[in-house]
């Protein structure tokens, strides 16, 4: 009831604050540390440091080699998946079980959904309002028409924006938004509609 | 003095005229509408499901275990059922096979519906207006450019448009869907959870204390007056190009979190916004009071402006 509704990343990412405050005042203890002369913090915990230094060294050469092994290959990826002008985010969608054909040509694709299931259901959705329009007095047909280039161009507004910003969780958000709009609209005249179909004998 | 100049006898057909044309006229009128009576039983607490294309519907709630239907119904239309099964009573306007309608005064019924008070109404509209008073129960009302207008009378109320206008007072609801496309939507009374979805029309909500809200517009304008927020409660909004006003009459106790890429920020209380570090845009985010609660705006080029205590 309280949790807020997150439908994406970029929703989640977005949610989160940009500060975070300390539990306690750090600054006496840094300034602190700061103050004391190197020799000082040598001979505070001098043995310690010597003891442990090497010993994280040593145990902790695989993991650093992973850490270097990972960075590589993901590097590797990105430069692969730009020299050959395809989006970084083509190489995940091929592992994925329905995979999205790739339109554009930067690392983050803001086209419309490719996915063929996707597709088909909209344009079954479309055909449905398209049809029921046709059912409704003209100036009324007007209206939603308009209210269609509406959201339309909100939704073109928002995309030529992204190329200017293309990490902006709160674009992407609000195209989002204004793709689920269209379909309300599409929805909702479809449901609006239903009582001149069901008023003939 | 002659009285059969031409002058005295066109004022005499004149005379004849005004006389005989309600004789004939009246008969005609008549047989443009006729009058549709009908009562059924209904269960106190059932559901009442009207359907209508064109006309008016007027909805009252009352104290009688009963749906009455009276009013006119026009030429063409074919007939009204009104039919009772179980604890669903349904008041369908029937019109002929192939009608458009299409704005004839013909296809239009005018309709009084009185139903329990306690009913649970579902009204599905197109172009008919639609009048609601006194009824408790939960109600989904929908129409496609008619205009609702009335008292939601404390039920939980779901309320689609598509063109037509949305007026209504909803004291002690606790629940309030709102969905329209173009048509404006004046709200008030209601607290709670609220909905709101708007593509170019205008929304003005005057609420009570919201635990939940969610508002969400492309172009059209939307000003929200609410009592405040509850402990927790959360308060989202996001628009692209319409303005977005919150009006809290108590400050929150809640994170606060607005963003505009274009557009500005105002806010009554709490820091000024600042300029986004790493992008275009400004963003106003802190703590109000205790914290607990959650208001998240975020608009593209609509200004945002956020008010409270005042």
């Amino acid at each position: 009831m309280t949790t807020p509704r997150f439908t994406t990343i970029e929703d989640a990412l977005a949610s989160l604050p940009r500060a975070v405050q300390p539990a306690r005042d750090l600054w006496p203890a840094i300034s602190r540390e700061l103050a004391a002369p190197p020799a000082d913090v040598a001979l505070a915990g001098g043995a310690a440091a010597r003891d442990t230094a090497p010993r994280f060294a040593l145990k902790s050469w695989p993991l650093a080699l992973a850490a270097s092994l990972a960075v590589a290959s993901l590097a590797g990826a990105l430069c692969w998946s730009v020299w050959r002008e395809r989006p970084a985010a083509a190489l995940v969608a091929r592992t994925a079980p329905a995979p999205a054909p790739v339109t554009a040509r930067t690392l983050v694709n803001f086209e419309p959904l490719h996915n063929a299931e996707y597709v088909s259901a909209r344009s079954d959705l479309e055909q449905v309002f398209n049809e029921r329009l046709k059912l409704l007095a003209p100036a009324t047909r007007a209206r939603i028409q308009a209210d269609l280039e509406t959201i339309r161009k909100a939704n073109a507004d928002i995309r030529a924006a992204l190329g200017k910003d293309p990490a902006s969780p709160l674009l992407l958000k609000l195209l989002q938004n204004t793709g689920q709009q269209e379909i309300d609209l599409y929805t909702s005249v479809a449901q609006t509609t239903e009582p001149m179909l069901a008023r003939r004998t | 003095m002659n009285a059969n100049t031409p002058k005295n006898h066109a004022m005499r057909c004149a005379t004849l005229t005004a006389l005989l044309l309600p004789a004939f006229a009246l008969p005609a009128l008549a047989a443009a509408s006729r009058p549709f009576s009908a009562q059924k039983p209904a269960d106190p607490t059932g559901t009442v499901e009207i359907i209508d294309v064109e006309g008016s519907i007027d909805i009252a709630g009352w104290d009688q275990p009963s749906v009455e239907v009276t009013g006119t119904i026009g030429a063409k239309v074919e007939r009204v059922d009104v039919a009772s099964s179980g604890n669903r009573t349904t008041v369908r306007v029937v019109l002929p096979r192939g009608s458009n309608g299409g704005g004839d005064d013909d296809y239009e019924a005018h309709l009084k519906i009185r139903v329990p008070q306690k009913s649970q109404l579902e009204v599905s509209l197109v172009s008919a207006d639609l009048r609601l008073a006194g009824v408790a129960g939960t109600a989904h009302l929908q129409t496609v450019s008619g205009e609702i207008n009335g008292d939601g009378g404390g039920g939980d109320l779901e309320v689609a448009s598509v063109s037509g206008d949305i007026h209504l007072s909803a004291r002690g609801s606790h629940s309030g869907r709102f969905k329209t496309v173009s048509g404006d939507l004046v709200i008030s009374g209601v607290d709670g959870d609220v909905q709101l979805s708007t593509v170019s029309g205008d929304a003005r909500l005057t609420l009570g204390t919201l635990s939940r809200a969610q508002l969400s517009s492309v172009s059209g304008d939307v000003n929200v007056t609410a009592n405040g927020l509850a402990a927790a409660g959360q308060l989202a909004a996001d628009s692209v190009s319409g303005d977005v006003g919150v009006h809290l009459g108590a400050v929150p106790d809640a994170d606060i979190d607005v963003q505009a890429f274009s557009g500005e920020i105002h806010n009554c209380f709490g820091p000024k916004a600042v300029e986004e570090q790493y992008g275009p845009g400004s963003r106003l985010s802190f703590r109000s009071g205790k914290g607990g609660g959650h208001i998240q705006i975020d608009s593209k080029s609509g200004d945002v402006t956020l008010c409270a205590g005042k």
